[in-house]
């Protein structure tokens, strides 16, 4: 009963602040939503006895990436802007698809046989039973990923890299005093190294 | 004592939440008073004997004080803020063994939450801290306390991988995330400082990192930022996070003490012929001493060095302690397979 109503209590929560994060008009507020979803979708997860994802979920998603997401509202100036367009000009097309999404799932809620069996109880050592899993049957999916996101972290370097040039050149101040010229100065340095 | 059994999770609960408040007024003091003798000053000595009632003088004041929310604050993140701050920083010690005693023949350890994930439980929600310092920076909707936050968030992010990877040689030597496992290994194999030097010397700094204490207090750096994410808050809001770091530090101790430590184990204590149950108690002493140690050692460290700049900080975290970290687990590896 205790384990229910903690249930439908994140439950609850996370559609709410699901809710929130697209519907409230600022985006730091958002973010900061988001982050109590993936809470939520965490508890669901001890709920379930799955105690690992549920700590994954907080340590990549609420540590990580929701703090990245954060971290760039806070660097982008004028992002907070309250008046500013929500929607896009997909407003239109997107709603028609994302019922049709939702009629898709339905129908598959519906139509599958649901058995239900025992729930067997989780193995202590399910760490050891995921680690040799991962290394084992599953090493081609996860050399694919790893390999993927090492492509991903060299773009990423090489587009910051390109990104670092560019605008310094042209942000040179002319009028500038101490600070602008020790820039220059280094641009200079830069230039004849080449 | 038989009726008492079940309740004993709640017990240790209510026993380690008296424990974590009370640190914080010891530790103010013995900031303060470590601080006065590094610098050669005698420090707070006019409230009760030797200064020793300053901390009551000092909570009595914030309790008291006026409770400012300025007009140009976010209300609700503001409010929010010093709340989540305390919110890891307990959350955290529901995992962390204190010892082991002995209760009718039966060993019992004082731990609150057992757990298979403990260590990965403690990083994820010591995680969550930054949050705390980034609501309230941005909520205080001021620049200093923009900076702060904003350095506060590279900074705990930066430092968090080398933190992880200086704790996966232990755990691959040990084979368990359960803290209390890791420290039955030590006591049987040796201290963790002796079995994965590198390792423990990378966690004491990234733990400096993690709980934004001098020489990393950047997010705060009052020459430059007034006082960082905490600028617009007063009385009882500010002891807040005053709380959160102090409880931060505290917990940063007891994974240091866990992982490196040996726990609550006392070298040669089997071999001198005690009783198991006194051997239990002086266990507990002895992890509390280890605590207060290192406790001393965050403050010793604190007001012996000066501060990082910017740059060194983020080319420190990146280039030096991450590599690092790397080799030790690849060698840590070598030497298993070996």
């Amino acid at each position: 009963m205790a384990h229910a109503l903690m249930f439908y209590l994140f439950a609850a929560l996370a559609i709410a602040a699901s809710l929130a994060v697209i519907l409230h008009r600022n985006i730091f507020k958002s973010a900061t939503f988001l982050a109590g979803m993936l809470f939520c979708l965490a508890a669901l997860f001890v709920l379930l006895d799955a105690e690992f994802i549920a700590v994954v979920q907080v340590l990549i998603y609420i540590g990580a990436i929701t703090i990245l997401i954060v971290f760039a509202i806070m660097l982008t100036t004028k992002i907070n802007d309250e008046h500013k367009e929500q929607f896009n000009s997909q407003k239109f097309l997107a709603p028609i698809l994302a019922l049709g999404l939702l009629g898709l799932i339905l129908t598959i809620v519906v139509k599958i046989q649901w058995t239900t069996a025992e729930i067997s109880p989780v193995p202590s050592d399910i760490l050891g039973l995921i680690g040799t899993a991962l290394l084992s049957d599953f090493i081609f999916p996860f050399d694919v990923v790893s390999i993927l996101l090492l492509v991903a972290l060299i773009g990423a370097t090489y587009i910051a890299k390109q990104e670092d040039r560019k605008p310094l050149v042209t942000e040179v101040d002319e009028t500038g005093e101490h600070g602008d010229g020790k820039v220059k100065h280094a641009l200079h340095a830069e230039e004849v190294e080449h | 004592m038989e009726a008492l059994m079940p309740f004993l999770p709640y017990i240790f609960i209510l026993v380690l939440l008296v424990l974590y408040l009370s640190v914080v007024p010891i530790m103010i003091q013995v900031e303060r008073k470590v601080s006065a003798w590094v610098q050669y000053r005698i420090g707070p000595n006019r409230v009760g004997p030797r200064g020793l009632l300053q901390p009551i003088a000092d909570a009595l004041k914030f309790l008291a004080k006026e409770d400012v929310i300025p007009n140009h604050v976010n209300k609700w993140l503001y409010i929010f803020a010093p709340t989540l701050m305390v919110f890891p920083a307990f959350f955290v010690f529901g995992v962390i063994p204190f010892g082991a005693i002995m209760i009718n023949g039966q060993e019992i350890l004082i731990q609150v939450g057992k757990t298979n994930i403990g260590i990965l439980y403690v990083l994820a929600v010591s995680s969550l801290g930054v949050y705390a310092i980034t609501f309230g920076s941005w909520a205080s909707n001021n620049k200093y306390s923009l900076i702060g936050g904003l350095r506060s968030a590279a900074q705990m992010m930066s430092y968090e991988l080398p933190m992880g990877l200086s704790i996966l040689g232990m755990i691959m030597v040990v084979g368990s995330l359960r803290l209390e496992d890791i420290v039955r290994f030590q006591i049987e194999n040796g201290w963790g400082i002796l079995l994965q030097p590198v390792g423990a010397l990378l966690f004491i700094v990234t733990a400096f990192a993690e709980t934004n204490r001098l020489p990393f207090d950047l997010t705060e750096a009052e020459a430059e930022l007034v006082g960082g994410y905490h600028t617009e808050y007063s009385s009882m809001k500010f002891a807040m996070f005053f709380l959160g770091e102090y409880c931060n530090m505290f917990t940063a101790s007891a994974m240091i003490t866990c992982l490196f430590l040996g726990g609550w184990h006392v070298p040669f204590i089997g071999s001198m012929g005690l009783d198991p149950a006194i051997v239990g108690y002086i266990q507990v002493v002895a992890m509390l001493m280890k605590l207060g140690f290192l406790m001393f050692f965050f403050v010793w460290v604190r007001w012996s060095l000066p501060r990082f700049r910017y740059d060194q900080l983020m080319n420190l975290g990146w280039k030096k302690l991450i590599p690092l970290a790397l080799a030790n687990v690849i060698i840590t590896a070598i030497v298993m397979a070996m």
